[in-house]
């Protein structure tokens, strides 16, 4: 019973404690167990495949959805695509749909990031008026300008200026807070191991 | 090569044996001295109000995953975001609303329902798999690799299930621009945790309730107040100074040999 009970603390336990030796004393090991767990993860795709299907289907024929009923539309025709190739009666059918639709339509939506940041910059400025936000419209602007080529009328000693500033604002402050970020969560991250190695924390058994 | 290796074997070791001794002492000692001392971060206020207004307005939780595997370096963002998924679900309980969970790593799909069915186990819907069309326990939104595509999934759900608030916890890159404006436009408050300071920069124009990197690793210390997870600060508030100094140290040397 207990053994039943405990079952899955004990494999995380021992694959865990394997994996985590294993990386610091014997790679060979701790790179078949990660091997391992690429290969579900793989498997985990198709899983996710399933559940996207299911519930546009679902939503489909439900609440007559427009939207879910392009979706699985869609993916019917990259899967036929795919068959398609695989049986040679196509040649790059599916790199086809890749490069001529997914493409485009990745870049277009990329592309607009920028105007939706603008205009939180300009909603942030109106709706809070503190020092953190005027640091923050500061440091954008300062960052715009100062990484645009600049018009010759300018005098090259603003121009310099301004670009020294962005350099020291970069290496200095961006870069020494992005690392602080990143030590934070290194820590975390080994505390967290540490947790699930010990059984304390059990995100597959909750 | 097996010194730097032995060396990072027996730091982990020390780091395992004083969590263990500091859980310990926190168990017989109680909580509150601890929690007193914890930095005050009024987001995660802000993060367990979205339930009551989940239960006052009867509409859905948009809870995203993130597109963080399990396995890799984004993982550790993906099981903070899984336990703070388990600590909205189990206070959401109550008003009987499922949440609108998304991921946008497969592999995270499993955990994320099962988080989801064990806390609405009442529900007898839930047990049995026969939900309605907006109340699916966990969906895929799109793949990892493609971070427009998720965001445009995620934008579908917020304005389609009219979901009461936005919370993007996990793993995000600069498409997290697009997921907020999204929330923005639809007027619904928003809550941020994730551990890459390219996304985090961004959504501070959209939302304040943003947590930074370490903090949603935090968020169980925060929000359920476990022994081990307060020990687990601890220990991180001692190796910060620990690497502070080696930092401090490392610099003066260098200063005096050159």
């Amino acid at each position: 019973m207990w053994l039943r009970r405990h079952s899955s603390f004990l494999i995380a336990l021992g694959f865990g404690t394997f994996t985590l030796i294993g990386l610091l004393l014997r790679q060979g090991l701790a790179r078949a167990f990660l091997d391992w767990g690429t290969l579900l993860a793989a498997f985990a795709l198709l899983l996710g495949l399933v559940n996207l299907l299911l519930v546009h289907t679902r939503r489909t024929i439900t609440n007559r959805n427009p939207y879910s009923a392009v979706l699985v539309i869609t993916i019917f025709i990259v899967f036929f695509a795919a068959l398609l190739d695989t049986a040679k009666v196509t040649t790059n059918a599916l790199a086809f749909l890749f490069e001529n639709v997914l493409q485009p339509l990745e870049s277009a939506l990329a592309s607009l990031l920028i105007f939706f940041l603008i205009f939180a910059s300009i909603r942030l400025a109106q709706s809070r008026q503190d020092r953190w936000t005027l640091i923050f419209l500061g440091t954008a602007t300062l960052t715009l300008i100062a990484s645009t080529q600049l018009p010759p009328a300018i005098p090259t000693i603003i121009q310099t200026t301004l670009s020294q500033i962005y350099y020291y604002l970069n290496t200095i402050i961006v870069t020494a807070g992005i690392r602080g970020i990143l030590i934070g969560l290194a820590l975390g991250t080994i505390t967290m191991s540490l947790r699930i190695l010990a059984g304390w924390e059990q995100p597959y058994n909750q | 090569m097996i010194i730097p290796s032995v060396v990072s074997l027996i730091g982990t070791l020390f780091i395992g044996v004083l969590l263990f001794h500091l859980r310990q002492r926190i168990k017989e000692n109680g909580t509150a001295d601890i929690e007193a001392d914890l930095k005050p971060l009024p987001q995660f206020n802000t993060l367990t109000n979205q339930v009551g207004r989940m239960i006052e307005s009867r509409q859905p939780l948009h809870i995203s995953l993130g597109r963080g595997r399990l396995i890799g370096p984004s993982s550790p963002a993906s099981i903070a975001a899984l336990n703070i998924l388990n600590h909205l679900t189990e206070h959401s309980k109550p008003g009987h609303t499922l949440p609108a969970v998304t991921t946008g790593d497969a592999s995270l799909i499993p955990a994320a329902q099962d988080t989801v069915r064990q806390n609405f186990a009442s529900i007898p819907q839930v047990v049995t798999g026969q939900l309605s069309q907006h109340h699916e326990l966990a969906t895929f939104a799109a793949d990892s690799d493609y971070p427009t595509a998720y965001a445009a999934a995620i934008t579908q759900t917020i304005h389609q299930q009219k979901t009461v608030n936005n919370i993007l916890l996990g793993h995000y890159g600069s498409e997290i621009g697009l997921m907020t404006a999204a929330g923005q436009q639809a007027e619904i408050p928003q809550f941020v945790a994730t551990d890459d300071p390219t996304a985090l920069a961004i959504a501070h124009a959209f939302t304040q309730d943003t947590l930074i990197g370490e903090d949603l690793l935090a968020a169980t210390a925060y929000l359920d107040k476990e022994p081990a997870h307060l020990a687990s600060l601890q220990v991180q508030d001692y190796m910060r100074w620990f690497i502070c100094a080696l930092i401090f140290i490392t610099a003066l040397f260098k200063w005096i040999v050159n």
